[in-house]
């Protein structure tokens, strides 16, 4: 006498459907599988022949079938289910546009004009490349955040030593001067802010 | 048959079958075997009687029935499925639904062949 569920053929029934349904949420899962278990066990009793055994199976269907109608309700956590998205791209790209944006930031102070700056700027050229590969490799933002990703070191550069020229041109190196410059670097670290929560909340 | 009434059936049923679950449990608890036997009956509305368990799973889910285990003559206990009030609520939308769907799919059928 053993019980049906430990029959050779439902115990090879049961296992089957328990890889299929893999992908279901765990506690789904683990319902259905009780369900056909517990129909197995009332349709066949304890003791039954093989063909009494194979004409159950065959009435509960393919155990394929079974998975389909799981999957079906779309709670499946597995193939069907989104992947997490990889972000570590985009969180080091950040990482590296942080670097980038602080060694600008120090170049206003320490460069004597706007070529001290630019001329500073390029320092960083090899680390932009890789950030600029690594934004566009990011699919944890969309196209619009990996361009400025990939073009925020450029621009910060680009524009720091345009205002700083501009300032030295027009009110001269000041304490004034400091007001627009700080204006310019809150603005870049609200875009780098930006980027990075775009980064955090792919998830 | 002819290939293709399998998939026309596959796509009404996905639709159906829930509420019929649910009118089945309308007067009475009844165990799963209990409710794949009633609905392989006619062959109709249940093809493998193993799809029956993932649908009573969602359905639990969506608190539309509930369990409970009750003691067996002949054997272990068995999960009851019962009709909760949600359920209830469900199943009745779908009857108002129903009637006037198959209404109109019977007429224009009807007035196609015509």
């Amino acid at each position: 006498m053993t019980a049906p569920t430990t029959h050779p053929l439902a115990a090879a029934y049961l296992r089957d459907l328990e890889l299929l349904l893999h992908g279901v949420e765990p506690g789904e899962r683990a319902e259905v599988l009780a369900g056909v278990r517990e129909h197995l066990e009332g349709a066949v009793g304890p003791g039954a022949s093989d063909d009494e055994v194979r004409a159950a199976l065959a009435e509960l269907g393919p155990p394929q079938a079974i998975a389909d109608e799981a999957y079906a309700g779309r709670t499946a956590v597995g193939p069907t289910a989104p992947r997490p998205v990889p972000r570590w791209q985009a969180l080091t790209s950040c990482a590296l546009n942080v670097v980038g944006f602080a060694l600008g930031a120090f170049s206003i102070l320490v460069a004597s004009g706007p070529a001290g700056i630019l001329l500073r700027g390029t320092a960083w050229a090899l680390p932009w490349c890789a950030t600029v590969a690594l934004s566009f490799m990011a699919p944890a933002w969309d196209r619009r955040d990996q361009w400025l990703s990939a073009l925020i070191y450029p621009a910060w550069v680009a524009t720091s030593a345009g205002l700083v020229a501009l300032l030295t041109v027009t009110i001269d190196p000041s304490v004034f001067s400091v007001i627009p410059i700080v204006a310019l670097c809150d603005f870049f670290v609200w875009r780098l802010v930006k980027l990075a929560r775009a980064a955090a909340a792919s998830s | 048959m002819v290939p293709g009434d399998d998939i026309i059936l596959t796509q009404l049923r996905r639709g159906a079958l829930e509420y019929c679950v649910l009118a089945l449990l309308e007067r009475e608890a009844l165990y799963g075997l209990d409710i794949a036997r009633r609905l392989t009956a006619d062959g109709v509305l249940l093809a493998s009687e193993g799809t029956l368990y993932p649908l009573l799973a969602r359905l639990r889910k969506a608190g539309l029935v509930d369990t409970s285990w009750q003691e067996s003559t002949e054997g272990p206990p068995r999960r009851y499925y019962a009709l909760t009030s949600e359920g209830r609520e469900s199943l009745a939308a779908f009857r108002r639904t129903w009637k006037p769907f198959r209404d109109a799919v019977d007429s224009t059928l009807s007035g196609g062949q015509s």
